[in-house]
């Protein structure tokens, strides 16, 4: 932890408004040379999330908006992350980047690059790098009456337990990206915690079909293994906590074609597992 | 003066073990790869304590519901040893082994069973940080050139 201290991006600035939150057990400030933008560092930028105060911080990220040119540019401490004209983009990048930040130094659970949803009380994860389809997969399920966990990260305890990580989601089309808040379009989102039930490795092709077909313990804890962000700081950790995951869930794997079609006959799949 | 070990001893150094109920998963901390060993290879990578021949390992294999052949102990030891999973031994694996076509044709295992029964290594590299940060606003990652080997099955 450190003192906060002005950062390279915009240390030359007079008056810095602050703001910091707390999450995972990390303590994240925010510095920025906008007033207006100190109150947009908040919960939203890491789910679960909660404002404290700037002090005994792990991480500062900065924003600054650039006196000549108005440009935006953020920092992760002294390192640059984007600079651009996009006050969006600039805020998408610190959030992104939070994310990670979190999902790397977590003390108190172990994070994989999965989405995930709730099912019967039961949580589903589908681990997968970017552009593997999770975000896509994970609306349809969501909209097909799936509970919303992440898009992107599965939150593990010790007892194997899933936590929400309920970020927007990110999906992506020919035109680009969008963020989609499952509130606004009435989707659930879970609350709480819970026991996997499965764990589903699918990736889309554009002649995909859904046949899944059995994956045993071992295999699914190296698809899990090879989607942790801490495995190779932390293996101890990371194997333990995957063992458990895989020892109380059942893996399937398929490849699969247009989200829309595959959502229900995956949650078809996933009743006739938990029946 | 060191004694050699009458059999193939497994290597414990730098390795995190997760026994699953008929797997193993193992990570290796000086590589920093990760291996699934299937419930043969499992079972024969346990008996290698340096004390046991080959042979006789060979003779339990029955307990997993394998005929008590010796190149299936030699098939699994060149893997485990390919893995880096053996701390050093006899050489008697080293010898030419009938492929597992022959086998699985030697030993009258059904295909759909083989693949099972046979003892396998699944291998990945724990992805890197750089690897493991999918980030959002980065553009469509470049296609693979060609399989690396990131991904390799020994068996």
């Amino acid at each position: 932890m450190h003192t906060p201290t002005l950062l390279t991006g915009i240390q030359n600035l007079c008056s810095p408004q602050n703001s910091a939150i707390v999450a995972e057990g990390l303590r994240f400030g925010f510095q920025t040379n906008r007033g207006d933008l100190a109150a947009e560092f908040s919960s939203a930028f890491a789910p679960g999330s909660v404002p404290t105060e700037f002090a005994d911080l792990d991480f500062v990220y900065a924003l600054e908006q650039e006196s000549r040119g108005g440009l935006y540019a953020a920092y992760l401490e002294s390192r640059a992350l984007v600079r651009g004209a996009s006050l969006k983009d600039a805020l998408d990048s610190i959030a992104s980047d939070l994310q990670h930040t979190i999902a790397s130094h977590s003390r108190k659970r172990l994070f994989l690059h999965a989405g995930v949803i709730g099912w019967r009380d039961r949580a589903v994860l589908f681990p997968g790098r970017t552009w593997s389809g999770k975000s896509t997969l994970v609306h349809a399920l969501i909209q097909a009456g799936a509970v919303y966990f992440s898009d992107e990260f599965a939150a593990i305890d010790a007892r194997g337990y899933v936590h929400p990580f309920a970020r927007p989601l990110c999906l992506r089309s020919g035109v680009g990206r969008s963020a989609v808040r499952p509130e606004d379009e009435g989707l659930k989102i879970a609350s709480s915690p819970c026991r996997a039930c499965a764990i589903v490795a699918t990736e889309y092709k554009m002649d995909g079909v859904w046949r899944p077909e059995p994956l045993s313990p071992g295999q699914a804890a190296l698809k899990l293994l090879s989607n942790t962000i801490a495995v190779r700081s932390d293996p101890v950790k990371a194997v333990r906590y995957v063992g458990r995951l895989v020892s109380s869930a059942t893996a399937i794997a398929s490849s699969r074609g247009d989200a829309r079609v595959t959502a229900p006959l995956l949650l078809e799949t996933l009743d006739r597992l938990l029946s | 003066m060191k004694k050699s070990p009458l059999g193939p001893l497994a290597r414990k150094e730098d390795l995190t073990i997760e026994d699953l109920p008929s797997e193993t998963v193992v990570y290796d901390r000086t590589r920093n790869r990760m291996h699934c060993l299937n419930r043969s290879t499992s079972f024969i990578w346990k008996r290698c304590n340096g004390d046991t021949k080959v042979e006789e390992i060979a003779a339990q294999l029955p307990e997993v519901g394998l005929p008590a052949d010796l190149d299936l102990v030699r098939r699994a030891l060149k893997a485990l040893d390919r893995a880096h999973l053996l701390a050093g031994g006899p050489a008697s694996f080293d010898a030419a082994l009938p492929s597992r076509r022959q086998l699985v044709q030697r030993l009258g295992l059904a295909a759909g069973t083989a693949a099972a029964l046979l003892p396998a290594i699944t291998s990945a590299v724990a992805p890197t940080p750089a690897m493991a940060k999918s980030k959002d606003d980065h553009d469509k990652p470049k296609k693979p050139k060609k399989a690396k080997k990131s991904d390799l099955r020994f068996d």
